[in-house]
């Protein structure tokens, strides 16, 4: 993003960079920065902390009226609100953590969610739910029939069998978390640790991904194996794994 | 919590060997005072409008966010799953702020808002990323936007 920072002010516009990585900012330099000290995903802190956004902008902005530069660079210097779990938060179902989870399972396990999914659509009025244009049972039958150990076939023809599994797990943790922050103010922690280990999702993409990697199938490894498991949920399971 | 060194080491070693490019020139426009400029966003996050075909891995094109759409229209394709998107699922401000630029633009620190936005996917090396910058630029400039505030994910 430093990079496009420079390259558009190179093509005239005048630009203020919010940033995350503050090595990143300082190698590339661009015009004009601000770092944040926040969540990678969260530019702007804590959602619906109105208050805490705009000073996030107003800062940044400010680097706009001063005529020192180039470069500046400016540090935030509040971590974001609400990072802290929120004790009072109830996960809206557990599954058993251990055994192999299948398609009957997550079927089931959808059952019980979608009724908080809608919920909470409702509640909010939108969802980010739709990547992959097919809806949430399909997507759960097309996950399931992964879990034999090959591609599937995409059930939608815009996306390849690879990207149709890339992006409906995409569709499928975004229904799974939206729903299990209807009640309370869980932290992305909270939502994360509940998602990976305690539901039959969670379990189910970790299998995939060891069934992937373990296929000779290129385009099966390289989605299942990179992008359905965040990089230190799988360092985690390995070090569990080890210990 | 974006600290490198808050982050798992795994996420930290990627972060901390990724190449970045360096410049020998050093760019710099000043815009009008902040109090009259018109404010546009440029995203990383690889936004999509719903219905539209999602960013594909190494798509290194951009896409405009009309400021009027609809919250329930946007959806966020990048290609990292390395990032909180719970944040975004519960407030897309923490993404595309756009409502606070609106109060902003109301309180009168900034002149206005403009009428789009846009995006791109910032994984992408750099290098091939030179085509969207212009373009971008030729559209921000077109649509009279004094500075543009860069937000990534």
């Amino acid at each position: 993003m430093s990079a496009l920072a420079h390259m558009i002010e190179s093509h005239g516009v005048a630009t203020v960079l919010i940033g995350l990585i503050r090595p990143h900012v300082e190698k590339i330099r661009p015009p004009r920065a601000l770092w944040v000290p926040f969540q990678l995903g969260r530019p702007l802190g804590s959602p619906h902390a109105r208050d805490f956004q705009l000073r996030v902008l107003r800062q940044a902005l400010a680097l706009l009226e001063r005529h020192d530069g180039p470069v500046l660079l400016d540090d935030f210097a509040d971590d974001e609100p609400r990072t802290d779990d929120d004790a009072d938060w109830t996960p809206p179902l557990a599954s058993p953590s251990t055994g192999d989870a299948d398609g009957a399972m997550l079927n089931a396990e959808l059952e019980r969610l979608l009724p908080l999914y809608r919920r909470v659509v409702a509640a909010r009025g939108r969802t980010t739910v739709g990547l992959s244009g097919v809806g949430l049972p399909e997507g759960v039958g097309f996950v399931a029939s992964c879990l034999s150990g090959t591609l599937a076939a995409s059930p939608t023809p815009a996306l390849t069998d690879a990207q149709a599994l890339r992006f409906i797990a995409d569709d499928l943790k975004a229904a799974w978390t939206e729903a299990a922050s209807l009640a309370g103010r869980p932290s992305s922690r909270q939502l994360a640790d509940w998602l990976w280990e305690h539901t039959v999702l969670g379990r189910v993409l970790i299998r995939l991904r060891s069934l992937a990697l373990q296929s000779g199938e290129a385009p099966f490894k390289a989605v299942a194996g990179n992008l359905l498991v965040p990089g230190a949920r799988v360092a985690l399971l390995e070090a569990g794994k080890a210990s | 919590m974006a600290r490198l060194t808050d982050l798992h080491e795994a996420s930290r070693t990627r972060l901390s060997g990724l190449e970045c490019p360096s410049y020998e020139t050093q760019p710099w426009v000043q815009p009008r005072a902040l109090e009259r400029s018109r404010i546009a966003i440029v995203s990383s996050a690889a936004l999509i409008r719903r219905g539209d075909p999602v960013f594909l891995p190494t798509d290194a094109g951009w896409r405009p966010i009309p400021h009027d759409l609809l919250d329930n229209e946007m959806l966020l394709s990048h290609v990292s799953i390395n990032f909180d998107r719970t944040g975004f699922q519960q407030d897309p401000e923490v993404v595309l702020p756009r409502r606070r630029l609106d109060e902003l633009a109301e309180a009168g620190v900034i002149g206005a808002v403009g009428t789009t936005h846009y995006t791109f996917m910032g994984s992408n090396d750099p290098n091939v990323l030179g085509e969207t910058a212009r373009d971008i630029a030729g559209r921000l400039k077109a649509e009279r936007i004094d500075a543009a505030i860069l937000v990534p994910v």
